[in-house]
């Protein structure tokens, strides 16, 4: 769906971008993971062309990019960065509705279609429609921005550390609604985070960037497992065995009940790590694992959850 | 839903109500020739009460009219400027403009209107280009000063979701803007109006002629007939800009 | 060798506007100073130095680094030269009342010297402060404006001008003094207590009012008083007001404001016309027992002119005041309260420095704004500088308004050259400044 071909930008002597290679497959959630100054953000901002690449090109659906006129190029885009952005002078509905109006929608038709975006991030539009953005909280304004980028139903979304300046709780819940809306809406996502964990959670595949140039390219998994470069091993650091059991599903771990029930749960459709977390503050050795009725089918033990950790 | 929408709409127009009601209130007691007469004699018994070779409403809406014209060329001139000078296309001229306002704000009133003169010819018409050159600077400064003041990530927002340079201006910028706009003219507006007092040195009409000639002749009544109905004026039109401030940009208060 | 593309278009434009006046009428002679005259260009008369300035501004442009301010300097003595050239040709054998005034040409040119000093290169900024007064003041010292109208009328008054020019400056001054006085404490009072915010809209209040229905309505109130009260029973009045509203204030202080507002207009009356007897030309004469008119507080003349501008100066000193406490930082403050700083030690210490480039530039807006309005004050007899403003507005002679428009317009930019020089010295020193 995007296709990043020997991406260079240069500002100066400056090269933000070290010829860049990189392919997006459609439906994909790829995170753009990096520390401060490694060329992420410029990276996804030759997307829609807010930066213009000194070499190389930028295909989109296999389309150069630059064979479009900008404007048509965003409008075709969603994009959510991490300020929001949203204009304060129109009220949430209206900026919802300001990708549609720029397309020249009928106007039954765009405000039936910004309500929906409003119900989907979860603001009811009888209650938010026409509020204003400094009548929002730092969540709601991050889900109106959301829904704003959604509006047009692009293909692809930039998002550019949608959920940076929230706090952890919010952030996570933010995560989690964004996953939900991911499994149902199959958009191709380019994201930007510095943050390992968020890109964990989130990714398809991590691309690690530094100085410019990708590190490495893969899924989650096999970036946690197996880094390729000193750097990839260095970024990722000791957490890389807890994050590695955040990508692990419970399922394949569990044992059979022998006989006694373990006094802490964990739902069947956890991770192992939530699993890891409970037996680490309950100070237990073994978690029962609960159904959706709430009854213990099994267990996993403290030692398998060490064992599947370490495996390489 | 279309109920609710005329509703918001008259709602939001319901702080400008007290300002009409205020301007006729005022213009009926400039119309009142005789309660003023009255007044004056009681204060200033030794003197003609009252300037008699104009009505005091005559004075008055002349006045006005010399205020709206020149405001009007203020915006007309100032506004696009400002604009051009803060875009890419005219920032090189930025530095100038924003250095000859702050120079033209040194330049005493009186002169400015005199030294107009030359150009424009005596009366009412020489006072308004007067009026202008003096009546552009808080206009011009406050329209820089809101443009440069709008956040940056807003901007990259707009750009981001295909606004064009000029869609982006229109819908954004200047929306975003406004307030500091509407005030620079508000300022515009009140400095108009005060120094159109001055305006019968150069052979102008309104309110700065009863008190022009009461200097004079040494008449204190036309004095303060002037001088009070002018205070009036001004008072109310900044009260009115300022009503007209919170209609234009109802996304600045938060409601309950 | 630069190219076109490279040039800054403003030194481009500066160029321009500078050659196109050397085509236009510099010079206008009149056969007195109120009939009308007919325009001179440069190249009839001196058409060498003409010459010499446009291939000035042909070079300017072109310029980098010292050369630019250099030349710059250059242009500037050349427009004074020429323009007192011209005049002199003109004059010589004409009757000593013909006057050569100045026309399009010669105002244009100075337009575009200012743009050219706007529009020079980075490298070349910091000199332009230094060769334009250079050339200016040689311009002055060599005498080349002499000739020139405006001179010419200014030099027929001689010791006169002198005097209305400190007049106009002790006029001013004492306003921005008294606005000082009164406008810190009541800043500070409204940055403490959002039960002081009307402070804000009163002195946003006095601004609206037009200077000269001011002036106007001030008239009649102190000529009243100036005849009925005495010096003795004003001060008395000022100390009893002040005594009671520090006795109600520990009980209520709005009702001690209710007292002290009257009681502190009488007093910047008096302070007013005093300080202004004080730094100014008149003598001061004092008796407790003359009605008030003896020491200057009359309807017309100094007294109400420097009332109404030191209320005018107010809203500048408060809001700057206001704004200026409200930007302390909160962490400065919870330092100062961590360190064991009484309040009062905190406000004089901390919040007072670190508000005062603001406060700073708060009294360079009252006092650019009160040296113009003070031109106004002529009408209602204070004279000042305005004086001859008037003067050739009534007779129709644009000379004589220059005379004293341009000191007036001298004197603003003076002082606010010199209050943004220690403005931006006191941020070096606060570290606000890289």
């Amino acid at each position: 769906m995007i296709r990043f071909e020997n991406v260079v930008k240069r500002y100066g002597d400056f090269e933000a971008l070290r010829g860049v290679s990189l392919e997006v497959a459609q439906g994909q959630v790829v995170v753009l993971l990096g520390p401060s100054g490694c060329g992420k953000t410029t990276l996804l901002r030759t997307v829609n062309r807010l930066v213009e690449p000194s070499e190389g090109t930028v295909y989109l659906g296999g389309e150069d990019v630059r064979r479009l006129k900008p404007e048509e190029l965003r409008r075709g885009i969603g994009y959510v960065i991490q300020s929001i952005g949203l204009f304060p002078h129109m009220s949430v509905l209206e900026n919802v509705l300001v990708v549609p109006r720029l397309l020249g929608w009928e106007r039954s038709r765009r405000e039936a279609r910004a309500r929906e975006m409003l119900r989907l991030v979860g603001l009811e539009p009888a209650v938010f429609a026409s509020r204003y953005p400094r009548e929002l909280s730092g969540g709601q304004a991050q889900r109106v921005g959301l829904a704003r980028a959604l509006a047009a139903d692009p293909a692809v979304l930039l998002m550019d550390e949608p959920f940076g300046a929230v706090d952890p709780p919010t952030r996570e819940r933010l995560q989690d609604e964004f996953l939900r809306l991911q499994a149902d809406l199959k958009k191709t996502v380019l994201f930007v985070t510095h943050d390992l964990e968020e890109a964990v959670k989130l990714a398809d595949r991590i691309c690690l960037m530094n100085h410019g140039k990708v590190e490495q390219y893969d899924e989650p998994e096999t970036l946690l497992r197996d880094p390729k470069t000193p750097f990839v091993r260095e970024f990722i650091g000791p957490s890389r065995t807890l994050l590695r059991l955040s990508r692990i599903p419970l399922k394949g771990l569990i044992e059979p009940l022998n006989g006694k029930v373990p006094a802490a749960s964990v739902p069947l459709s956890a991770m192992a790590r939530e699993a890891f977390s409970v037996l680490l503050a309950q100070g237990a050795r073994s978690v029962a694992v609960t159904d959706e009725q709430g009854r213990a089918v099994g267990q996993v033990r403290l030692e398998t959850l060490l064992r599947v950790a370490s495996e390489d | 839903m279309l109920e609710a929408r005329s509703l918001k709409r008259s709602a939001a127009i319901a702080p400008l109500v007290a300002p009409v009601v205020a301007w006729g209130l005022l213009m009926g007691l400039f119309a009142y020739q005789d309660l003023w007469k009255r007044t004056l004699a009681a204060l200033f018994p030794n003197q003609t009460p009252l300037f008699e070779r104009q009505t005091l409403l005559n004075l008055a809406l002349e006045h006005l009219a010399i205020t709206a014209t020149a405001g009007l060329f203020v915006l007309l001139v100032g506004l696009p400027l400002a604009i051009w000078v803060a875009r890419p296309s005219g920032a090189a001229f930025r530095p100038l403009v924003e250095n000859l306002v702050a120079v033209g704000q040194t330049f005493p009133p009186v002169a400015v209107l005199s030294l107009a003169l030359p150009f424009v010819g005596f009366g009412s018409n020489g006072a308004i280009l007067a009026l202008l050159l003096y009546g552009l600077l808080p206009v011009v400064r406050n329209t820089l000063e809101g443009l440069a003041a709008v956040p940056p990530d807003v901007l990259e927002a707009a750009s981001g979701m295909g606004y064009s340079p000029l869609q982006r201006l229109w819908r954004v910028e200047i929306p975003l803007a406004l307030p500091v706009i509407l005030s620079g003219i508000r300022t515009s507006a009140v400095l108009i109006l005060a120094t159109a007092t001055l305006a019968p040195l150069i052979g102008g009409g309104g309110l700065g002629v009863p008190i022009v000639a009461g200097l004079a002749v040494n008449n204190q009544a036309f004095v303060s007939e002037g001088a009070i109905a002018v205070a009036l004026l001004a008072v109310l039109l900044d009260w009115t800009f300022a009503r007209l401030e919170a209609v234009l940009t109802p996304w600045r208060a938060i409601r309950a | 060798m630069l190219r076109l593309r490279e040039l800054n278009p403003v030194a481009l434009l500066a160029a321009g506007v500078g050659l196109l006046s050397l085509a236009l009428p510099w010079i206008t002679l009149k056969p007195n100073r109120l009939l009308e005259g007919t325009g001179v260009g440069v190249w009839g008369l001196e058409p060498g130095l003409a010459a010499a300035l446009a291939a000035g501004w042909l070079a300017l442009p072109w310029l980098r680094r010292a050369a630019y301010p250099l030349l710059l300097g250059l242009l500037t003595l050349g427009w004074a030269v020429l323009a007192g050239a011209v005049a002199g040709d003109l004059l010589e054998g004409e009757s000593e009342v013909a006057r050569a005034s100045l026309a399009a040409g010669f105002w244009l040119t100075l337009l575009a010297l200012y743009s050219a000093s706007v529009g020079a290169p980075p490298q070349a900024r910091r000199w332009i402060p230094l060769t334009l007064p250079l050339a200016l003041l040689v311009a002055l010292l060599t005498g080349s404006f002499r000739p020139l109208a405006p001179v010419v009328e200014g030099a027929a008054y001689g010791e006169q001008f002198g005097l209305e020019a400190w007049r106009h400056l002790a006029m001013a001054s004492s306003a921005v003094v008294q606005a000082l006085l009164v406008g810190i404490p009541l800043g500070v009072l409204a940055a403490r207590s959002a039960r002081f915010g009307w402070v804000l809209s009163l002195s946003g209040f006095l601004q609206t009012i037009p200077s000269l229905a001011l002036f106007g309505l001030l008239l009649p109130i102190l000529a009243q008083l100036g005849q009925e009260v005495s010096l003795g029973l004003a001060l008395g009045v000022i100390a009893a007001g002040l005594f009671l509203s520090r006795l109600l204030w520990a009980t209520s202080p709005s009702l001690g404001l209710v007292v002290a507002f009257p009681v502190g207009l009488l007093a910047l009356v008096l302070g007013g016309t005093l300080l202004f007897n004080l730094v100014g030309p008149e003598p001061l004469r004092l008796e407790l027992s003359q009605p008030l008119a003896a020491a200057g507080v009359r309807g017309i003349g100094a007294a109400p002119a420097v009332l109404a501008l030191s209320l005018y100066a107010l809203l500048p000193v408060v809001i700057s005041t206001y704004t200026g406490l409200r930007a302390v930082p909160e962490a400065a403050r919870d330092a100062g309260w961590g360190m064991g700083m009484s309040s009062r030690q905190l406000f004089w210490r901390v919040e007072l420095p670190l508000a005062s480039p603001l406060i700073l530039e708060g009294i360079r807006g009252a006092l650019v704004l009160t040296i113009g309005i003070t031109t106004v004050a002529a009408l209602i007899g204070a004279r000042g500088l305005g004086y001859f403003i008037l003067q050739g507005v009534q007779s129709g002679a644009s000379d004589m308004v220059l005379v004293g428009a341009l000191p007036v317009i001298a004197l603003a930019l003076l002082a606010d050259g010199l209050l943004r020089g220690i403005g931006l010295a006191l941020r070096r020193r606060l570290g606000l400044l890289a």
